[in-house]
């Protein structure tokens, strides 16, 4: 017996709670739904069907308001939770709202719309896969929204990457549409306030023994951000997806 | 949908659903967030079933998902995950003979998520080098680096192991 089996054995002791199996029912019953309620909805949904043969993207992104087969799940567990502080109902309401402001719906679509036909791109690097069951598909989450900024996140789940959705953020002005820089939204001492607020959060996680990512060191021009609920930044690093919100 | 491959995939996480929670309380630390991790995992990896040929490859792939579910989740809340008494398994009775293994299970438990994953996967999971590779989405010698760094940081406990 070597420390590694004894390890082991403490590992295989964890406690089994009770309501994982209907736990797991229950996904299983839910997924089963939800392809069934997106295959009823197919016409009318932000899906992307892909054909090897014809190498043709079908977006429809009008429907995007009235079907949203990612948050169709209405169970708590299975919706997706971004930044932790936003509000799951603000996502749908906003496109679906008079967001009287145009301009903002507009760069949303667009910004899917560029996101899709990057992802058809990469899949000419796929070539194994069958050609059916090819899809790609867009959604959008509202990360902060104010009179003058909206923050936004767009998702992209690929059927052929079984790893997770690839996410882009925007943070755009409600009067044009244009993009806000970290340094228009934290000033120019930004790149300083960054490394303050990410030296201070992983001095935090450092005392309490959390990991921390050895790669993500210092603040990076390329890096992105969006707004959370807070009307914080948070900068996220893009290969590690670790995310420091920048407190000052 | 292809009705058998869907149930395939159904019938393999319902007869593997506590390895599932173990390696997800491996991250989390906490029942609920496990419990999150786990069903967030069959939701998105049923999502993209049809993406599945092999019935072989049922295993490595749905590892796959669970543990981007698992990682995502660690980075998105790293600075919540709260590591008091929850840090070990819950009602856990260790024996004196079990204390070098307590400590490694402590040490593994603190080494950063990638070496951490090819550890848990091999040891705990037994899965060969070529699976956790596929279950990484890393090449072999990439899980060998990994394997070898996390072992060299281990290496008191290693010497244990080694006679």
């Amino acid at each position: 017996m070597n420390a590694f089996s004894d390890a082991k054995k403490i590992y295989n002791t964890t406690e089994i709670p009770d309501e994982l199996e209907s736990i797991v029912r229950n996904a299983i019953e839910k997924s089963a739904e939800k392809a069934r309620k997106k295959e009823r909805l197919s016409r009318f949904s932000l899906i992307s069907k892909v054909s090897v043969a014809a190498c043709a993207v079908l977006v429809l992104l009008g429907a995007l308001n009235a079907f949203n087969p990612l948050y169709n799940l209405s169970d708590d567990r299975t919706t997706e939770k971004f930044g932790r502080s936003i509000p799951d109902a603000v996502m749908p309401k906003t496109m679906r709202s008079a967001h009287t402001n145009t301009v903002v719906n507009d760069r949303i679509n667009e910004a899917m719309s560029e996101k899709i036909a990057s992802a058809r791109q990469g899949y000419g690097k796929v070539s194994e896969l069958d050609s059916e069951n090819i899809s790609v598909i867009a959604d959008y989450s509202i990360c902060y929204e104010s009179d003058d900024i909206v923050s936004f996140v767009v998702l992209i789940d690929k059927s052929w990457d079984s790893s997770d959705r690839d996410k882009f953020y925007y943070n755009i002005r409600t009067s044009d549409a244009s993009d806000i820089t970290l340094e228009d939204f934290l000033g120019k001492d930004y790149a300083e306030k960054v490394d303050r607020s990410m030296n201070k959060n992983r001095a935090n996680a450092s005392a309490r023994n959390m990991p921390v990512a050895e790669a993500d060191v210092a603040f990076a021009e390329e890096m992105s951000f969006y707004i959370n609920a807070s009307g914080n930044a948070v900068v996220v690093f893009s290969e590690s997806g670790t995310e420091y919100e920048i407190t000052e | 949908m292809n009705g058998n491959m869907y149930d395939k995939i159904t019938e393999y996480i319902l007869e593997n659903r506590e390895k599932f929670y173990r390696l997800a309380y491996s991250y989390a630390h906490e029942r609920e967030t496990a419990l999150d991790i786990v069903q967030n995992a069959i939701c998105k990896a049923l999502e993209k079933y049809g993406t599945i040929r092999d019935e072989n490859s049922i295993n490595s792939w749905f590892y796959r998902v669970l543990v981007n579910e698992a990682c995502s989740h660690i980075k998105k809340n790293s600075r919540e995950v709260s590591v008091g008494d929850e840090k070990m398994p819950e009602q856990v009775y260790v024996e004196k003979a079990f204390e070098l293994g307590e400590e490694l299970y402590k040490k593994v438990d603190m080494l950063p998520e990638m070496l951490k994953t090819v550890i848990v996967l091999r040891f705990y999971e037994d899965m060969s080098l070529e699976e956790i590779s596929r279950v990484t989405n890393t090449n072999l010698n990439t899980v060998k680096t990994r394997l070898y760094t996390a072992l060299k940081k281990l290496k008191k406990f290693v010497m244990e192991v080694a006679e």
